[in-house]
Parts: structure tokens; C-alpha cells; sequence
């Protein structure tokens, strides 16, 4: 996935770049300071500038080293530290010293500017800006080429002895020809500036902010070049020469510390994607992450459409917004190739989110201006996929719950109904039949002279009486039809009455809604048998009181405890009952100390 | 008499009426709801009801309903309330206005002719009737709980008859006292169980059922 593709950030890094460091830094510092020695006497300033901007490029370079996809330019910012280094090998006078430092200084300020153009681009998104640096790079080798061919040593005030290739000395050709390369260098300058002010104005949000400090460099180090070549056309004495290359080295030193900025500012922003996605405050959804990848990447039109209708989180931003994301071309990992060319309407890039089981969840519609395949984008969608995953599922899973809830309450209310239907039929049709059985057998009975008829007569009578008492405690513990009529308070104290023992009822007289004083009722029915048959209380008390649309109830007796809510036992199905209802119900039964049951039922 | 009937089930309302008839008594009216009974016994007066409680529409308390439009269109019929439920809130809410000529009985207690009679009768002499099995079985939750312990045999047995809605001459000529001594009996078991209330109110009934109950006797309103 792409955060296993990308490098992520690791405290692991930093050692191995704290000993390339003092690895490269102190020994190439103590070389270039040697090579400088008879600068130190000379230009004192000019020295330490120069010493100081190329370790300053050195440092930025190795540092570059190891930001993920910025390896050229970090080797052309090493490149560069080298070239402007050598680009002062002249102060020696001796050997080929003076002919290496012509083109070196020239080719290390390209160089640099190349680095800078190509910070924080993709490779792919460098390819253009590529040919023009060759070129420049090529015109300017070439022409400084020509310009040695044709002149002495002693034309560029080096000493007769030092190595020369002359080829034809012409000082005529040699002045013109230093002037036409002094000339195309302010022209490549100019140009330079033409392509940042293109690259800047197509730049938005988190991809300009990142590439400001180099910008600002670029832009200085550009103005200081065009001033530089324009004096060596004005050919300015030796010593303004000096002076302008002493501030020119201690402007440029703004280039590798534009660097360390652009990397500290990558840095930050990478941890704050982290941070933002990874603790969204409260359960994360399409609008928060959406307003978390804006604050991000600093883009305020950023939009986040779902994949498939439905697949957002809800709430979020797909419930106010049709999706609108483009088809995906080919399977779901060609989308992920994340090419600019797959720009869709509306000028913004489409970058899928995918599940870690690579599942199209939703579509970022970024600024075509965003470094798409940069880790920090990588970094930002792949948090933003984690944090849309974990929304999701979590979603989906108080969907389930709820379901399930209301599945629970559903079968609760169809099991009353049933019950209450059942009780009714037993009640109006039976037991009225059984009833009306009753009193003609006693008219039988009166009405038989018979003394054997007689007795035969009672005796059926005394059982159909018993089987009409069975049958009145059946329907009563199948629906307990009376409850309904007088009310919690009541029907528990007629239960209270049918016991042998002290039943202290203490129960608020209003009415609570059905479901509830069912659920009361039978919590109430269910501890009171325990309490008598299996704990052996010898008084029980019944407490209930209503609050804020909760009915309170505890039910507590002084019986030997013991008892547990273990599934099956007929206290466990009552606390589920509770449950179902959306209450809540606990069983506290010490061995010996009594037993205490509570709960809370919501009420109407 | 002339009796009323209100009962949905036609086969618990045949044997009603054949036990009434068989006891010599008059069915005039015999409906099968309440609003039928009602509507019959404005053209054909009636001295008693026997309304079942739960009857259609609502299958909840209809009986009761219908008492009470009866009672306040006829004033002098007298009502018997059947029930199949032996709740005494049920018979809380008829007793409720401190009128006399109210019974509340068990279905089960129909098969015996001779307490549908003295019911019926006691009733229409302006007596209240209250199911004596109900008044038996609060009784021997007392006793379990020892409040009876202070009271003698006899007031024993003269509270159980209060309970069961019986004036003071009906008292008396169950248990064969002088009503003066059931009088006195009654004040003494009123002092000693602390009951509140004038002993020879109608009301009584009521007090004494909710000292029974232990102190709450509310008539459920639905």
C-alpha cells in the first residue's frame, strides 16, 4: 500500500544522517579551508563566504540525501558545493588549477538552480525543466570551451606558467566571445526567473507553500547572477570583481538554507497529516477528513467524493453530494497510478482512496497543482484511507447495532402481542365456556335426585373448578391482562397478597407505558418467586421511583443470596428483557447477605 | 326482581340467565354489551345489572363504564360487577363515589345460586357486596403477617364481614348478635387497627379493604 511504498518518517533516519555528517563535514571543511589559504590572507570575507556557502550546500545536500524522491537534487546540490569549491582553485596559480576553476563556478550556479527548480517536483513533473538545464549547461561549457581555445592564461590574469590548451590566441575573438557567454547567461538568467514565475503561478496551496523559501532563493541568487555577469561585461576592476563575489557567496548561502526550510516545512506538514487524520476528534467522517486533508494541503476547494454511493460514512459529505468521481480506467490499480493526464473536470486531480483490501472507497479531487506521487501526498492519502476505513467500519458498525437493537426490541413487542392475543383468546373464549360449564353443572347437580349422579356431579364440578384456576394462572403468566387495567402499584400489590410473607411494595401510582410496566412486572414477579422459592427470604421489599424517563426499580430480600444472572436462569431472561428494551438490569446476591435486584427501564 | 344482563359470552350469559331463573329471578334484559344494556334498560326498568367486566369494544373495562352511566341515568338500579380477575382496584373504582348498591364478583362464585342471591339481594337493599373469597384471601396475608393478633375472635369475624360490605343488620343477622354489640365491636376494631373513618359510613368498605391491603387502595383510572 502506499504507506509500505513510501519511506515513512522514522527516528531511524536520523543517526544515519548524523554520521554521513560527521563523516563528509569536518574533513571536507578542513580541505576546502586549506584550499582556500591564500584567500584567508587576501579576501579574508570572500573566504569564509565561500567556505561557509559550500559546507552550508554540503550540509543541505546530505540532508536532501535522505528526503524520499529528492536524491538529485540532493546530488546536484553536492555537486554544486564541489563546483563553487573549485570554482576558487585559481587563487593556487599553478597547474591546471586555474583552468578547471573557469568553467567549475558556472557550472556549480546551474547546477544549483537546476536543484532549486527541480525541489519538490516529481521526476516526472521535472522532465520538462530537464532539457532547458542541459542546455544551459551545454551553451555555457561550450562557450567558456571557445573562450579558452582562443585566449593566454594571462587574459584571465593567471600566471603564464599555469596549464592553457590554447588553440588560436585571438584577443579580439576571446572578448567577444566572453562577452556573448556573459551575454547568454543573463539571457538563460532571465529565463530561469520566466520558468519560476510560470511554475509559481500554476502552484497552489501546500505545493507553493512548500517551494516559497526555495523560490525566494532562486529569485535572489538569479538577481545577484545577472548582476555578477553584467560586471564582468562592464569588465569592472579585479578588486569590485571581489567584492561582488564576496556578497554573491554570502547571498547564496540562502540557498541551502531554503532547503533546510522546504525540508523542516515537508517534515511538519507530513507529522500534521498524521496528526490530523489519525485523532479527527469525535468519530471521523467524509467532512472531517475532507477538512482535514484542506487544512493540509492548504487547499480550500478540496473535495472528497464518495467511490460508491453509500460507501461515506453518514453525515458525511456524500449524503449532502451526488458522487461525481470519474469512472476508474481499467482495474482499480491502474486508477492508483495517480497520473496528472487522469485530471477530470472541473481542473482537479483525482486521487483514489483505497481500503488496505483494495477497495475503491472514495476519490480526493485535489489541485492539479499537487505533487501527486510525492510522499506527502502519499503519506496524506493513505491516512486519509486508514481514518476513512476506521469511519466506515465503525459506521457500519453502529448500523449493525442498532439493527440489532431494534430487531431485539421488535421480537420483544411481537412476543407481548402474542402474548397479550393469547391470553385474550383463553380468557374471552375459553374460560367464559368453562365458566358457563360450571353453573349448569351446578344446576344439574341441584336438580339431580339421584345420590350417586350427585356426588359424580360435585366432584366434576370441584375439578372444572380447579382446572379454571389452572387455567387463570396459566393466562396470567402468559399476559397478565390485569396490569394493563390497574396499573403498576396495584397489580404488584395484589401479587404481594398471594404470598405468605411480608412484602413491602412501595411503588409510585402513575401510569409508565406498557412496555415498561410489563417489563417491571414480570422483573418484579421473577425476584420475588426467587427470593421465596430458592433464597428463602422472609421479607422482601419492592422499591421503584420514576426520574428524568427512567422507572427505577430495586427489588432486595433478606434470603440466603447466592443467586446468579448464569444465561438460562430465569433471572438472566428477565435482565435481558430489560435489556431489549433499552434498559439496564444487574443482580447483586452475596452468599448470605440477601439478594438485591436493580433496574432501570426507560418509561413513558 | 328484575335483572339486567350485560355479557359477551353467549354461553356464559345462558347459564347466567338459566341460574338466575332457576333462583326465581327476572331477566328482563340480557345484551350482549354494555351500550346495548343501557339503551334496553331505558325502556324496561330494571332493579339490578350484572355486568361482566370486560366486554367489547375495548375489551377493557366496559363493565365499569357502563356502572358508571347506569348509575348516573338510574340511581336506584343496583350493579353487580363480574370479573374473572380477582383485582381490587377493579372494585376500588365502583365503590370509589361512596355509594351503596354495588357488588364485585368473581365469575367462579356464579355456580353457587345461593351467594349470586344473597348478593343480589344484599345489593338492592343498599349494601355493598364484596366478593368474600377476595375479603379471605386478605385476611390470611394478615394473619400470616400477625396484624390480626390483637383482635378476638369475634371482631374477626365482624371485620371480615365489613370487608365483604355488609351493613350492621346484615351483621347481625349473620352472626346472630344484637346489632348494638356489632356496633360496638365495630369501633373497637376500628380503634384498635387504627382505621380512619365514620364506622357506619358507606365508605367504610373502602377503609377497611385499604387498611387490609396495607394502607394503598387506589382505584386505577385508565
Amino acid at each position: 500500500m502506499f504507506l509500505s511504498g513510501a519511506r515513512a518518517a522514522g527516528p531511524h533516519r536520523w543517526p544515519r544522517l548524523l554520521v554521513l555528517y560527521c563523516a563528509i563535514c569536518p574533513p571536507a571543511a578542513l580541505l576546502i579551508g586549506v584550499a582556500f589559504w591564500p584567500m584567508w590572507r587576501d579576501r579574508p570575507l570572500l573566504a569564509l563566504g565561500s567556505v561557509v556557502l559550500s559546507m552550508a550546500l554540503l550540509s543541505a545536500g546530505i540532508l536532501l540525501l535522505d528526503e524520499p524522491g529528492q536524491q538529485s537534487s540532493a546530488i546536484m546540490l553536492l555537486g554544486s558545493s564541489v563546483l563553487l569549491a573549485a570554482g576558487w582553485l585559481n587563487i593556487w596559480r599553478v597547474g591546471p588549477l586555474p583552468l578547471v576553476s573557469v568553467p567549475a563556478s558556472p557550472a556549480g550556479t546551474i547546477l544549483a538552480a537546476w536543484a532549486m527548480f527541480c525541489y519538490p517536483n516529481s521526476p516526472h513533473e521535472r522532465r520538462a525543466g530537464n532539457r532547458f538545464f542541459l542546455t544551459m549547461l551545454g551553451c555555457i561549457l561550450a562557450g567558456l570551451a571557445f573562450c579558452i581555445a582562443v585566449s593566454r592564461s594571462q587574459w584571465y590574469s593567471f600566471p603564464g606558467q599555469a596549464w592553457w590548451p590554447t588553440l588560436y590566441a585571438n584577443h579580439g575573438l576571446f572578448t567577444a566571445a566572453s562577452g556573448a557567454v556573459d551575454l547568454t547567461g543573463i539571457g538563460f538568467a532571465v529565463a530561469y526567473m520566466l520558468l519560476w514565475i510560470t511554475r509559481w503561478r500554476g502552484a497552489r496551496g501546500i505545493s507553493r507553500a512548500l517551494a516559497q523559501p526555495v523560490a525566494v532563493a532562486a529569485s535572489i541568487t538569479c538577481a545577484i547572477t545577472i548582476v555578477e555577469l553584467g560586471a564582468g561585461i562592464a569588465d569592472v576592476s579585479g578588486r569590485v570583481m571581489d567584492d561582488i563575489y564576496t556578497v554573491e557567496a554570502f547571498f547564496q548561502i540562502g540557498v541551502p538554507a531554503a532547503f533546510v526550510v522546504s525540508v523542516l516545512r515537508r517534515r511538519f506538514a507530513r507529522t500534521r497529516i498524521i496528526d490530523l487524520l489519525m485523532h479527527l476528534r469525535g468519530p471521523a467522517r467524509a467532512t472531517s477528513i475532507t477538512e482535514a486533508l484542506r487544512n493540509v494541503f492548504e487547499d480550500p476547494a478540496l473535495e472528497i467524493v464518495d467511490w460508491a454511493p453509500g460507501t461515506l460514512p453518514r453525515g458525511g459529505y456524500a449524503a449532502a453530494h451526488p458522487p461525481q468521481a470519474p469512472e476508474p480506467a481499467g482495474p482499480p490499480h491502474a486508477a492508483r497510478s495517480l497520473e496528472p493526464s487522469y485530471a477530470a473536470g472541473g481542473g482537479r486531480v483525482p486521487l483514489p482512496i483505497t481500503s488496505s483490501s483494495g477497495e475503491q472507497l472514495a476519490v480526493i479531487m485535489a489541485d492539479p497543482s499537487l505533487p501527486v506521487s510525492d510522499d506527502l501526498v502519499r503519506a496524506a492519502v493513505a491516512a486519509s484511507s486508514f481514518a476513512l476505513e476506521n469511519a466506515q467500519l465503525e459506521s457500519a458498525l453502529a448500523d449493525q447495532l442498532q439493527e440489532v437493537r431494534e430487531s431485539r426490541l421488535r421480537i420483544i413487542q411481537a412476543g407481548v402481542a402474542e402474548r397479550r392475543r393469547l391470553e385474550r383468546d383463553l380468557h374471552d373464549g375459553t374460560q367464559q365456556r368453562l365458566l358457563a360449564l360450571k353453573i349448569m353443572l351446578a344446576a344439574a347437580e341441584s336438580d339431580t335426585t339421584d345420590d350417586q349422579s350427585r356426588a359424580i356431579i360435585g366432584r366434576i364440578r370441584s375439578e372444572l373448578a380447579q382446572v379454571i384456576d389452572e387455567l387463570r394462572d396459566l393466562a396470567h403468566g402468559i399476559h397478565p391482562a390485569a396490569l394493563g387495567q390497574v396499573g403498576l402499584e396495584q397489580a404488584i400489590k395484589s401479587m404481594a397478597e398471594r404470598y405468605p410473607i411480608p412484602i413491602d411494595v412501595d411503588l409510585p401510582a402513575g401510569r409508565f407505558g406498557e412496555a415498561a410496566e410489563l417489563t417491571a412486572y414480570y422483573l418484579i414477579a421473577e425476584s420475588i418467586t426467587n427470593a421465596i422459592k430458592h433464597a428463602r427470604a422472609r421479607r422482601i421489599r419492592v422499591r421503584g421511583a420514576k426520574s428524568g424517563g427512567w422507572l427505577r426499580i430495586t427489588v432486595s430480600d433478606d434470603g440466603g443470596g447466592g443467586a446468579n444472572a448464569a444465561a438460562g436462569s430465569g433471572i438472566s431472561g428477565i435482565i435481558d428483557r430489560v435489556r431489549g428494551i433499552g434498559g439496564e438490569a444487574d443482580i447483586e446476591s452475596p452468599a448470605g447477605r440477601g439478594t438485591q435486584v436493580r433496574a432501570r427501564i426507560p418509561c413513558a | 326482581m328484575r335483572i339486567g344482563i350485560a355479557e359477551d359470552s353467549a354461553l356464559f350469559r345462558e347459564g347466567l340467565q338459566m341460574q338466575l331463573a332457576r333462583l326465581g329471578l327476572d331477566v328482563v334484559i340480557a345484551a350482549g354489551t354494555g351500550d346495548e344494556l343501557l339503551a334496553a334498560a331505558d325502556v324496561k326498568p330494571i332493579d339490578a345489572a350484572i355486568l361482566d367486566v370486560v366486554m367489547p369494544p375495548t375489551f377493557t373495562d366496559e363493565g365499569l363504564r357502563t356502572a358508571e352511566r347506569l348509575a348516573a341515568r338510574h340511581p336506584t338500579v343496583g350493579i353487580l360487577l363480574l370479573s374473572q380477575y380477582d383485582e381490587l382496584a377493579y372494585a376500588a373504582r365502583l365503590f370509589d363515589d361512596g355509594a351503596g348498591r354495588r357488588g364485585y364478583l368473581l365469575k367462579d362464585r356464579v355456580d353457587n345460586a345461593e351467594a349470586l342471591r344473597d348478593a343480589l339481594q344484599r345489593i338492592c337493599r343498599g349494601e355493598s357486596v364484596i366478593d368474600d373469597t377476595l375479603i379471605g384471601r386478605l385476611l390470611a396475608h394478615q394473619r400470616h403477617l400477625s396484624k390480626l393478633d390483637c383482635l378476638t375472635e369475634t371482631e374477626q369475624t365482624v371485620l371480615r364481614h365489613m370487608a365483604e360490605g355488609r351493613s350492621n343488620s346484615g351483621i347481625a343477622a349473620i352472626t346472630k348478635f344484637a346489632e348494638k354489640t356489632v356496633e360496638a365491636t365495630i369501633s373497637r376494631i376500628f380503634a384498635k387497627l387504627d382505621i380512619t373513618g365514620a364506622p357506619d359510613d358507606n365508605r367504610r368498605v373502602l377503609a377497611v379493604l385499604a387498611w387490609l391491603r396495607g394502607s394503598s387502595l387506589r382505584p386505577y383510572q385508565a
